[in-house]
């Protein structure tokens, strides 16, 4: 990026947010397409009730909590790369950073609504939240859902500040070089930035200061989406591995989403020379590492099961890949295999064999197969969430109790519209702001120096030290 | 009313210039800002490693975020007490979570709001040109190094000497 001048920067990438192909315009039609099949049938549910879905005894968490799993997840990657990659100073996040900011909002802001959706009379959504009402009853506070609620919301709020905060200075730089409306409503969000260092000094401070906020909030809220499984007592979820199996899980999806939106992104605003090979290989490593996480939390789970002795963990164990137990297996002789044994085989295809050919230097530097591969990754982590949710609740203590799960259409749409929204969102944010955080690219180049030699440093001569530092 | 800028303002190409420049004025007491696309430990350095106290904000408004975490929850558990077998009426393990998130919420925003908000007070301390020339001058978020010095009429010709031998690219007197 060396040969990359400032003023290279700004033209690059603001010529992002000038009139998009036809193409664009296709997809975002297909987005709104899907968008609108969920927003239709969440109406449908409102009308007739939660009892269209096929949530019923004894499995009350079906697709829309898999999906809010699932979405959280998504939104980890974002945060992961601005707030940690940040904190460890990973050179390569600068141009990635930006992107995954959005798509982690957009992704939580979609995770939002499914506990709204889940609860079905969404007009009492606001019984989540602690006010003080009539009798002053409050919100149990040592309930996991509770932690949720206050975890998400925080994680949320975070997100969009740390979101908003770095895309103050590119505001600026797209006020100065705008006209008419968009001038004014630049220079409306820019609050006022007119890039002296005393903004800048205080702005990194801070930045500095969300960054080592956000880092731990990163590994706490899908800790903490894990403990509204791991704190209930159904075998499958009680476990005290959920926290980091989970947190792993939400890197390795978060991630495999980031390269999902980046390698289409970079050909269609040509931005090759900032996100290079080298950033998608070093997502891709990343995303290794986690894969091998998430697979040994697979075995540890299937061990710990065998070794405690409790032959409902065991049931559990075995239900999943394998069936009903005593129905002729392991290879099906009898019966056929059932969705939820389908599901736990997608999931362990997707999340840990096929991730496995990134070992290899030429498939991480082929932006294709990184991009099958996270597709692949998305399908896995989707499935990985369905099949705790589920199948965990199928089959509880009780045999007589155990029961099966059949998505309803009304769900199906709600889960592709959710899909449909946040690439709507992801779109829509792609024309009015840039995907690239100009600044922060500026800060990896090398800067505009009139002595070749950079060692040579005049300032040094005449700079005066702090009062503290003199003593 | 507010009072008028009275200085010169000056760009610069290289940002070697500019910081050289910056930490003269530094050295000789000089009223000055420093503009700059985007920050650079150079400039940092020149203007004598100047510091924040947003670090405070964050630390008081984090601690408040503790506070009401633990108290808010031990207070609701208090005000109406439901025994549940032998665990603790006040759960601190349980408060911890509430605690901690509500740190980084509050910590978090009043952060980002002190960003916005020191940033602007800046500005009365240390005022920048109002003039059209300078509004018109967009090239401070794109290439270019700039400095700003609030002076008097007199001292303005040894200021542009100053710029000008280091290369300013432009140089604007206000007065």
């Amino acid at each position: 990026m060396s040969a990359i001048s400032y003023s290279d920067v700004n033209a690059d990438i603001l010529r992002t947010l000038e009139r998009p192909k036809p193409a664009y315009f296709l997809l975002l039609i297909g987005f709104v397409t899907a968008f609108a099949i969920g927003v239709i049938s969440w109406a449908i549910q409102i009308d007739v009730g939660l009892g269209l879905s096929g949530i019923s005894h004894p499995i009350g968490w079906g697709f829309y909590i898999t999906n809010f799993v699932f979405w959280i997840g998504i939104g980890h990657a974002g945060t992961l790369i601005s707030a940690v990659f940040f904190l460890t100073r990973a050179p390569w996040r600068a141009p990635v950073y930006r992107a995954a900011e959005a798509m982690t909002v957009f992704a939580v802001m979609t995770a939002g609504l499914f506990p709204l959706i889940h609860i079905g009379r969404v007009w009492y959504g606001y019984w989540l939240i602690p006010y003080p009402n009539q009798r002053m009853l409050w919100t149990n506070f040592k309930s996991p859902l509770m932690w949720d609620v206050f975890a998400v919301t925080t994680y949320l709020t975070i997100s969009v500040t740390f979101f908003m905060l770095g895309l103050i200075p590119d505001l600026a730089s797209m006020r100065d070089s705008a006209r008419g409306i968009r001038k004014f409503l630049y220079s409306s969000l820019a609050l006022g930035w007119n890039y002296s260092y005393q903004q800048w000094l205080h702005y990194a401070r801070g930045y500095l200061i969300l960054a080592a906020f956000a880092a731990p909030l990163v590994f706490s809220v899908h800790s903490i989406v894990s403990w509204d499984f791991a704190m209930a007592m159904i075998p499958g979820w009680h476990t005290t591995i959920f926290a980091p199996y989970f947190v792993a899980g939400a890197i390795f999806s978060g991630l495999a989403m980031v390269i999902t939106i980046m390698v289409p992104l970079r050909v269609v605003f040509d931005l090759k020379k900032y996100v290079t090979d080298h950033v998608l290989q070093s997502l891709a490593r990343v995303i290794l590492f986690t894969s091998f996480i998430v697979g040994y939390s697979y075995c540890t789970e299937f061990f710990i099961a065998y070794y405690s002795g409790v032959n409902f963990e065991r049931a559990i164990f075995y239900f999943r890949p394998f069936g009903e137990p005593g129905s002729g297996l392991p290879f099906y002789p009898e019966g056929q295999m059932g969705f939820a044994q389908i599901a736990f085989f997608i999931m362990f295809f997707c999340n840990v064999i096929s991730p496995l050919p990134l070992w290899r230097w030429k498939v991480r530097n082929n932006a294709i197969a990184l991009f099958i591969i996270s597709i692949l990754i998305n399908i896995g982590m989707w499935f990985e969430r369905f099949n705790i949710v589920v199948s965990s609740l199928s089959h509880d203590f009780n045999p007589t109790l155990w029961g099966t799960y059949i998505p309803t259409p009304v769900e199906c749409g709600i889960t592709l519209g959710s899909f449909g929204f946040f690439f709507t969102m992801f779109l829509l944010f792609t024309r009015a702001m840039p995907t690239l955080a100009i600044a922060e690219v500026k800060e990896m180049l090398t800067p505009p120096y009139r002595q070749a030699n950079h060692d040579h440093v005049p300032w040094r001569e005449y700079a005066t030290e702090r009062s503290e530092d003199k003593d | 009313m507010r009072k008028p800028f009275k200085g010169l303002w000056a760009s610069f190409p290289y940002l070697d210039d500019a910081a050289t420049v910056a930490a003269k004025l530094q050295q000789d007491g000089s009223d000055y800002s420093v503009l700059s696309p985007c920050p650079r430990h150079e400039l940092y350095e020149a203007m004598g490693r100047p510091t924040s106290r947003l670090p405070w904000i964050t630390l008081v408004f984090g601690a408040l975020g503790i506070f009401f975490g633990y108290g808010f929850p031990s207070w609701t558990a208090l005000d109406w007490v439901l025994p549940v077998s032998q665990k603790p009426i006040v759960g601190i393990p349980a408060f911890t979570i509430i605690g901690f998130e509500l740190m980084v919420l509050l910590g978090g925003i009043s952060t980002a709001l002190s960003v916005v908000l020191l940033g602007h007070f800046e500005l009365f301390r240390h005022k920048l040109p109002h003039s059209p020339a300078f509004k018109a001058y967009n090239r401070f978020s794109n290439d270019r190094f700039g400095i700003v010095v609030r002076c008097e009429e007199g001292d303005a010709a040894a200021m542009e000497q100053l710029m000008r031998q280091y290369s300013a690219e432009e140089v604007v007197r206000e007065f």
